[in-house]
């Protein structure tokens, strides 16, 4: 055993490997099966969104979000109208502020469930993937009622929502949320407690809070660590600080505490949900809002906390209808940094372990 | 599908945003003059229970910033009573900031403006003391003190509030280029963020057009890698000191860099 000679190799993982989740290539350098060296390869799916924005108007740059994080487009819709509205001062209707809520936090949700379905595809379980996709649907379904589209939504506005919920979906949605958490019970039991599945992912992948700091991690990869940062309560935005939910931690910063943690958050945001479906009051979902929107001139920043971690809009304003300077600051892309040094000294079948928890999509690491 | 196709020709149909406005430093004053006003109009033209969306939390507005307390305490609570019961239900804070925007006409004071200044002043304060003659101008962004910094100082000072004690900005939180042909500079800008006090300042540092050249950050946050390099990549700028300043978007043999203001496509 002792002095057998292996052979440096180069392999390459995508651009078109399913579980890359998209168009994610890295090349990696092996020793035997030992990773020695990994180097991400991005901007396969590179649009040019900010040069694009450049010369779109605010509302009009609201569909381009949907095609960033495509699992969590409201979110997305919600980073950009909200920076725009802080920038104005606008005022948003109560009403509208429930339904920008009650579908951010589902599509939290969804976004989630698509993660722990994939996530053990990924790790060789067929089974919780066909569940997740069931109550994924109908979240999708509740969607297309509210504004017509399964996954690029457009829902958002600059000063509210484009439609208000159709009668008896707000029952709909309440409904919905037992219904959710059955399956995570299910999930739970099927799942969590699985030898095979621990022995993947205990202890893979580990960092502490300062590396996830250092790094510029945030959402799950950052409060894996233990460490508690959720704008939603830090920096509170919309009105968030009505609701009482708790912000979960994990422990060891592994692949294990991001899996996990994806669960325990769908069970916050659940309650969320329940909160402001008992809460939302009647109104118009549409404030008052110029037909033509002009920030002052100035630059402006402003995050929120969203399905994988802090989505920041980053914008200057000349004080015309366009944008001078629109940037995203997207989670995926700053997550995905520590991979290299993360896969550094792995088996080669921890990639997709590894890899699968960082819960990245390409559409917004590349923008 | 459909949509894509819409949104090009959108896309298409408006082309003229090419122009830079006085676009350097906004004027600090910006948010309380005619801004603001013109805000409240909109403000009192509704009269259906509405919120603010808070956001709050730019500094100050959580408790536990030791300048915010009077602020958020005192201002808040005189409004709230001159706002009598019609206000909406909800937590002090976003009522609070209704209240104040329906109790005077006149230069609302934000809760958020006077822990902002604070914060401002005191980082300066800080950094002047051992980095004399590096601040060149020193302003709230809405809300977010913005500090101008010289490029040979540029490192230094994103260390110093780093580490130093008291300060101790340690999460990167992002980074964004931007390209002013009229002045002639390429500006990039950092945010850095207290954890978990969720306290924010930005820095900028302005490079020349021509052979734009800034001090890497990466040394001292690493997670300043990939956004460097797409700065680098999109606006062209060379960050000194980067460990491995490649493009990140852009295939390896594209020419020139697509965000800034006059590039045109190579053919």
């Amino acid at each position: 055993m002792a002095d057998i000679r292996t052979e440096e190799m180069l392999m390459n993982v995508g651009p078109q490997h399913p579980s890359t989740h998209g168009v994610l290539r890295v090349v990696v350098k092996l020793d035997g099966e030992t990773i020695i060296d990994a180097d991400p390869v991005i901007g396969y799916l590179h649009r040019g969104t900010e040069k694009l924005a450049e010369d779109l108007q605010y509302n009009q740059i609201i569909p381009y979000t949907d095609r960033m994080d495509y699992l969590a487009a409201m979110l997305n819709n919600y980073a950009l109208v909200h920076a725009v509205e802080e920038a104005m001062d606008l005022e948003i209707p109560e009403r509208a502020e429930y339904l920008r809520v009650i579908v951010m936090e589902l599509n939290r949700i969804a976004s989630h469930l698509l993660f722990i379905g994939t996530y053990l595809l990924d790790l060789g379980a067929m089974s919780p993937f066909l569940y997740v996709f069931q109550d994924r649907e109908r979240i999708v379904q509740m969607f297309n009622e509210i504004c017509g589209a399964r996954l690029t939504y457009n829902y958002m506005r600059i000063g509210g929502v484009k439609w208000d919920a159709p009668p008896g979906w707000i029952d709909k949605v309440k409904a919905f949320v037992p219904h959710v958490r059955k399956t995570m019970g299910m999930l739970d039991d099927l799942v969590t407690g699985n030898e095979i599945f621990l022995n993947r992912v205990k202890g893979i992948g580990a960092y502490d809070a300062d590396t996830a700091i250092a790094h510029s991690l945030s959402g799950i990869n950052l409060r894996c660590t233990g460490l508690k940062w959720d704008l939603r309560r830090n920096r509170p935005y919309s009105i968030y600080d009505r609701f009482d939910f708790d912000i979960p931690v994990g422990e060891n910063g592994d692949c294990y505490d991001r899996y996990i943690l994806h669960l325990k958050e769908m069970e916050q945001s659940l309650r969320i949900v329940e909160q402001a479906c008992d809460q939302i009051p009647d109104g118009p979902v549409m404030g008052k809002a110029p037909k033509f929107v002009r920030p002052p001139a100035g630059e402006y920043f402003s995050a929120i906390e969203g399905a994988r971690g802090e989505l920041g809009v980053y914008f200057v304003s000349d004080g015309k209808d366009k944008p001078y300077r629109l940037k995203f600051r997207r989670p995926s892309f700053l997550n995905l940094q520590l991979l290299p040094s993360l896969l550094k000294g792995q088996n080669m079948a921890n990639l997709i372990a590894i890899l699968g928890a960082v819960d990245i999509v390409l559409g917004e690491v590349d923008c | 599908m459909t949509e894509d196709r819409r949104d090009d020709r959108e896309a298409k149909h408006s082309r003229d945003s090419g122009a830079a406005g006085e676009n350097g430093m906004v004027p600090p004053g910006r948010t309380a003059g005619k801004d603001a006003a013109s805000s409240e109009a909109v403000a009192e033209s509704v009269d259906s229970p509405r919120t603010v969306p808070p956001s709050a939390g730019r500094p100050g507005t959580e408790s536990s910033d030791p300048e915010a307390g009077p602020a958020k305490g005192a201002a808040p609570a005189a409004e709230r009573k001159a706002a009598g019961a019609a206000r909406p239900a909800g937590p002090s804070k976003t009522a609070a900031r209704s209240a104040a925007k329906k109790g005077e006409s006149e230069s609302p004071p934000d809760p958020r403006e006077a822990p902002a200044k604070a914060l401002l002043a005191e980082v300066l304060a800080r950094i002047q003391a051992t980095y004399p003659d590096v601040v060149e101008a020193a302003e709230l962004t809405k809300f977010i003190p913005m500090f101008l910094i010289k490029r040979d100082a540029w490192r230094d000072v994103a260390a110093y509030l780093r580490t130093e004690e008291g300060l101790a900005f340690r999460y990167l939180e992002a980074m964004a280029g931007t390209d002013y042909p009229k002045e002639g500079y390429i500006e990039v800008v950092a945010y850095l963020t207290r954890i978990p006090e969720a306290i924010t300042v930005g820095i900028k540092v302005r490079a020349p057009r021509e052979a734009p050249a800034v001090p890497s950050l990466v040394p001292v946050f690493p997670g300043a890698n990939w956004e460097e390099r797409e700065i680098y990549d999109l606006l062209g700028v060379n960050f000194a000191g980067h460990p491995d300043l490649r493009r990140i978007m852009m295939p390896d043999d594209w020419h020139g860099h697509p965000l800034r203001k006059d590039y045109s496509p190579f053919d």
